[in-house]
């Protein structure tokens, strides 16, 4: 039984293939469109699902939207009636939103034919995607489940427990009370992109000192001990508008006005994002509370937007409350999609066979991959210079590489699901220095960083140096600190914080300085022999070689570019930046032989800035 | 009537711009049970999925009639059938 499943219209458009519960493929539209958070309906995502089920059209089964739009449109018409006080901006969104929205069923049926009308196309609900994300592609049978995001159609926190019977929602919360827009408000305040910055807010938190956390729960933010909360919406715009703060009340409360941006960060905003993530951390503690004390369950599964704040999920992690915790790792919109399709599988086959039990989220390597001859084959049309080696030797000669310093552009396998790089598409270089993450930062991402980058590390070495309690983090969805045993600098030793933030991170604090952030945190990706042998052996040989099993991994692209899909996609970042050397499977390429590269003067134009 | 008139006749509840006092803005139930639905064929379908699938009864049967009645005239959504009358139970 083939089902696919569909998230688009809102943002990350994507699509996945479940085959008798088995997933098959899943992939965001923005790595084929090249359009990041591409939200149009997902036709490039769909083709590549069947081609690689080697199946048509007519061999689907079921087709599954993750969300229901008329409980949406319910939504948006009650806030226009009762909630809401501007009727124009109601009105115009209204219009707008009822001729893309309720226009789903053509959007997808323009995809399908005649396939909407054979009884094959099913909703669902956009919390419950995200719940069946999270349980159905987890290793267990049964689980507490907690979702978290800005909203769906109106819920916007879901507390639930998943077991082989289905998910149950046990509470929720909904629509305007919403920590998810409360944290997107504060990224937009300090001056971030909402839908991408809200990692970044997340990584300036640690600079500053969480004073203003009491103001904020006194004005904004009502927290009951239950791990509810009401938000004053005198403080928030997102009913009325497309802004989501008042920035007249915000800039009385805190003194500040908002930041723009690009500009320079000042202290206060550091304070403001260490204020929120303390928030955040709390209010996602006490719902995980409530749903220990209702499901009594030792295992917990999360998805959301909300749960890929690694920074939440590693003090969530620290405090013990369940002895498991699994995160979808595409735990934005786009794992809905996924979702969707697991949710609609159990539906089908919940009462005739135990579900699969196995880890079926396969690393999340689930996307589009190129074989060593389509690889070559472009490679010789082009007349690029390349290496090819057989497998051990090439993983030998790209730890030599990584162990001479020079930057690696990794192309191998099938593509992340998700909005990390886990080793199949990765920019990777040598962690033991500062100069690494500032030579990946101005010569590749073409950026200056406040934030240092993630390290991947050996499984089975992980603990020597990540306080990881013993457990993996596949998914990079756990920030911990770097064992004192690895540190080289304590804080007496640095120079003082004087709001200069790539200064203060220049400091090497230790062993792994390039993915050691100011508070000795770092965002750990485990990486499994079986799950990514070619990875895990490209790191084992660097370990030989260096003494150290970690490698600096960031997502292969420049700066507001979707993560490279193609070979062709991998080849021009590579030669657009100051990368050394390219991987292209067992293909290698060094800059210094390439042809020289015809690159239009405003190339860095062509992606808007995250 | 057009959309505004139809907001503005219905803004009678003001329930933003305060915190309310209460233990707990949790509300309890299985949202869940209405999660899968097949996808409404006709704006007949369309109407009764939004009624069945409404957790809470927000809006009378009227304004939903002058909803649909709106949508009907004023979006670029295609709608074949004409309107029903609103003769079931919300």
């Amino acid at each position: 039984m083939y089902i696919l499943g569909i998230s688009a219209l809102y943002h990350d458009s994507a699509a996945a293939l479940v085959k008798d519960g088995e997933i098959v493929a899943a992939v965001q539209e923005e790595r084929f469109t090249r359009v990041k958070h591409d939200n149009s309906i997902p036709y490039n995502s769909i083709n590549y699902c069947l081609e690689t089920a080697g199946i048509e059209l007519n061999e689907i089964d079921y087709v599954i939207y993750y969300e229901n739009p008329v409980r949406k449109l319910d939504r948006w018409v009650y806030s226009a009636c009762v909630l809401g006080n501007d009727n124009s901006f109601h009105s115009k969104s209204l219009d707008k939103r009822l001729t893309t929205k309720f226009g789903v069923p053509e959007g997808i049926r323009s995809v399908f034919g005649e396939i909407g009308k054979e009884d094959k196309l099913y909703i669902s609900n956009h919390h419950l995607s995200h719940a069946a994300s999270a349980l159905y592609a987890s290793p267990y049978e049964e689980a507490a489940v907690l979702v978290i995001d800005a909203v769906g159609e109106w819920e916007t926190n879901t507390l639930s427990h998943g077991d082989s019977k289905g998910i149950t929602s046990i509470c929720h919360m909904e629509y305007p009370n919403s920590i998810g827009l409360l944290y997107s408000a504060v990224t937009a305040y300090c001056g971030f992109k909402v839908n991408s910055g809200e990692y970044k807010l997340m990584g300036l938190a640690p600079y500053g000192t969480p004073r203003f956390s009491k103001l904020i729960q006194s004005e904004m933010i009502e927290i009951k001990r239950d791990g509810s909360y009401f938000l004053n919406m005198d403080y928030f715009d997102f009913i009325d508008s497309d802004k989501l703060f008042n920035e007249k009340k915000w800039s009385s409360l805190f003194g500040v006005g908002a930041r723009l941006s690009e500009t320079e960060i000042e202290i206060i905003y550091m304070d403001i994002a260490a204020s929120i993530q303390k928030i955040l951390e709390e209010v996602v503690y006490l719902q995980a509370e409530k749903l220990k004390l209702a499901t009594k369950s030792r295992k917990l599964v999360m998805a959301g937007g909300v749960a890929l704040n690694c920074s939440s999920n590693g003090k969530l992690l620290k405090s013990e409350l369940f002895e498991h915790i699994w995160i979808q790792p595409a735990s934005g919109d786009a794992g809905t999609a996924l979702g969707a399709a697991l949710w609609m599988n159990a539906q089908k086959t919940i009462s005739t066979s135990p579900r699969v039990k196995a880890d079926i989220q396969k690393g999340t390597y689930l996307g589009p991959e190129f074989s060593i001859e389509d690889i070559r084959n472009y490679l010789d049309v082009m007349n690029y210079k390349y290496y090819v080696y057989d497998r051990d030797n090439a993983s030998k000669v790209i730890a030599d590489c990584i162990n001479k310093g020079k930057v690696v552009g990794l192309f191998q396998g099938r593509m992340e699901y998700g909005p990390r790089s886990l080793g199949c598409r990765s920019i990777i270089g040598d962690p033991r220095t500062q100069a690494m993450q500032e030579k990946i930062n101005l010569k590749i991402k073409y950026r200056e960083s406040f934030r240092p980058f993630a390290p991947a590390v050996l499984e089975e070495h992980a603990n020597d140096y990540f306080d990881l309690k013993g457990v993996t983090s596949p998914y990079m969805l756990l920030i911990t600190e770097v064992n004192q045993s690895r540190l080289v600098n304590n804080e007496s030793k640095l120079d003082d914080f004087n709001g200069d933030m790539i200064s203060y991170l220049k400091q090497d604090r230790s062993e792994i300085a390039a993915v050691t952030h100011v508070d000795y945190s770092a965002r750990v990706q485990t990486v499994n022999k079986n799950t990514n042998p070619y990875f895990y052996e490209i790191i084992e040989e660097f370990n030989d070689l260096s003494g150290c099993p970690v490698v600096v991994n960031t997502s292969f692209n420049v700066r507001g570019e979707p993560i490279v899909c193609t070979p062709e996609d991998a080849y021009r970042c590579f030669m657009r930046t100051e990368m050394d050397v390219l991987v292209l499977e067992n293909a290698i390429l060094y800059k210094e032989e390439q042809p020289e590269f015809e690159n239009s003067k405003d190339w860095m134009d062509e992606y808007e800035l995250d | 009537m057009n959309l505004i008139d139809f907001i503005n006749r219905n803004k009678k509840i003001d329930i933003s711009n305060k915190v309310v006092d209460s233990d707990s803005a949790y509300i309890n139930g299985n949202i869940f049970d209405i999660g899968l639905s097949s996808y409404p064929e006709s704006l007949e379908e369309f109407i009764e999925l939004y009624s069945s699938n409404s957790i809470k009864i927000r809006l009378s049967d009227e304004d939903l009639y002058e909803i649909f009645s709106y949508l009907k005239n004023n979006s670029s959504f295609e709608i074949d059938n004409e309107i029903p009358n609103f003769n079931y139970t919300l």
